[in-house]
């Protein structure tokens, strides 16, 4: 199953920061940066608002930490000076989490270590999808192991597994993200999948002794 | 009980994981977001060149006048209150221009060229011209009023990030550099991110027709950031003056001992 139908209902989660309870219609990505190209700053407002949580989250899980609401700033202002060489039929969102990908990966450029990614498990089981809380605490299991598997991959493989399935990206936008060609994403991410598929068969058939 | 896991299982297994990551909650930056557009602009742009004239003239948002959006991709001057490589230059922010992918400090340079090896640009290649129109994914323009390229090359991964035309000295070009080019001009995708950056620049904003470009009348050091933004120690050098202007998405930077009347004549022969 191709991850990408799920990400319409993760954008309405990401979507709960009191903006979007207004009823207005909502204008679409292009008029927004037309308008915005001729200095129409509600309507890049509204391509701010639609973004910023699609945003803080790229510049959190790229390792921005605590500079992570000044990158997405950045990002913006840098965004909408960089309007008018965008191309307009061009889609807004991987282009702007470009920068962000950008500036993230910049907080660290010039320092001898570079900042890993922030991949860590939420505190607590919040989306409260199955009432069964003996199948909750299997998957919480199942998913530290997924994760530290995760996290034993090379930086590489990370980032794109990052961007495909943590950012939902689609292989494209990846590409873009991450200012890669676009066919090494397909590839990279296929090996990345093996090199997980191997880990994870490995410590699920781990005999825990005396268990 | 070890299984294989198909991808399918695997990479929703991923989403779902990733639903459960630990992001804080995201920030609240519209309101910080206008008001850093509204100032720079009321700033009256911070250009930092030299015209003679006695003050900024520039009314609110000088940049979005009719004239200037004419070209659909008119050149741009991107203001950037925040890009450095190091905590010197992030101190200098007032002096950084930065210019479809060509950042220009007036202060000198973090790092000295070596003056023992030959820069050249990561992955730099000679192809043929048409080969190099293959692989890049941006535009090549190459000067009506020169002509063909005595050599093309091309650097940085596939699709490559920067095409380079070289015209070796002849009559009616320019002295030649020590390895003998008399005008180089570096093609590349403009973009808000880098592709190189200038140091030591007083710059000049020249007409090429209408269009805008920056003239860089004395030599000056060159450094060049790849894709993942490091600079690359083994391609700065010092540049000779140069002229860079936009034809399109694409930004060219052109290099060689001209006056800036005859760079701006081949500039204004790529823009038919």
């Amino acid at each position: 199953m191709e991850p990408r139908p799920l990400h319409k209902s993760y954008q309405r989660v990401l979507k709960c920061d009191g903006r979007s309870q207004r009823e207005e219609p909502r204008t679409d990505d292009p008029t927004a940066v037309a308008r915005a190209r001729e200095g129409d700053l509600d309507a890049y407002g509204e391509l701010v608002g639609r973004y910023t949580a699609a945003a803080h989250r790229t510049a959190a899980l790229l390792g921005a930490g605590d500079d992570a609401e000044d990158v997405v700033q950045e990002a913006f202002v840098k965004a909408f000076n960089g309007l008018p060489s965008f191309r307009e039929d061009a889609p807004f969102r991987p282009w702007l989490l470009q920068i962000v990908a950008n500036e993230t990966m910049n907080l660290h450029r010039g320092r001898s270590r570079r900042a890993g990614l922030q991949l860590r498990l939420a505190a607590y089981g919040d989306s409260g999808r199955t009432a069964d809380p003996a199948e909750e605490a299997i998957g919480d299991d199942r998913r530290r192991v997924l994760l530290h598997a995760v996290r034993q991959l090379a930086h590489k493989d990370q980032l794109v597994i990052t961007c495909r399935y943590f950012l939902e990206l689609s292989e494209a936008e990846t590409a873009q993200v991450l200012g890669w060609p676009a066919g090494s994403v397909k590839s990279r991410l296929s090996r990345a999948l093996s090199r997980l598929r191997e880990r994870l068969a490995v410590r699920l058939g781990e005999e825990v002794p005396g268990a | 009980m070890p299984e294989r896991l198909t991808d399918d299982q695997l990479e929703r297994e991923l989403v779902e994981l990733g639903r459960r990551l630990d992001v804080p909650a995201p920030p609240q930056v519209a309101t910080a977001v206008r008001r850093r557009i509204e100032s720079q602009t009321e700033a009256g742009g911070p250009l930092p060149i030299p015209t003679g004239r006695p003050g900024p003239s520039q009314s609110r948002a000088w940049w979005l006048s009719p004239r200037l959006l004419q070209s659909a991709a008119a050149l741009l001057l991107i203001f950037v209150a925040l890009f450095a490589l190091s905590p010197q230059v992030r101190a200098a922010v007032r002096d950084v221009l930065q210019f479809a992918g060509i950042e220009l400090h007036e202060e000198s340079a973090p790092v000295r060229p070596s003056p023992t090896s030959l820069p050249s640009l990561p992955g730099e290649r000679t192809v043929t011209l048409a080969e190099a129109q293959a692989q890049a994914d941006f535009t090549i323009r190459v000067p009506a009023e020169l002509g063909t390229p005595d050599e093309v090359r091309v650097a940085d991964g596939e699709p490559p990030r920067v095409v380079s035309l070289i015209y070796h000295a002849g009559p009616g070009r320019p002295a030649a550099d020590s390895s003998g080019v008399a005008i180089r001009i570096d093609e590349f995708a403009g973009s808000v991110t880098p592709v190189y950056e200038k140091y030591g620049v007083q710059v000049e904003k020249v007409l090429i027709d209408g269009s805008l470009g920056i003239w860089v009348p004395r030599p000056h050091t060159l450094m060049y950031i790849d894709r993942s933004g490091t600079f690359r120690q083994e391609a700065a050098r010092m540049s000779a003056q140069t002229l860079i202007w936009q034809v399109g998405a694409t930004t060219l930077r052109m290099e060689g001992d001209f006056s800036k009347e005859e760079a701006i004549g081949i500039a204004r022969s790529t823009l038919s």
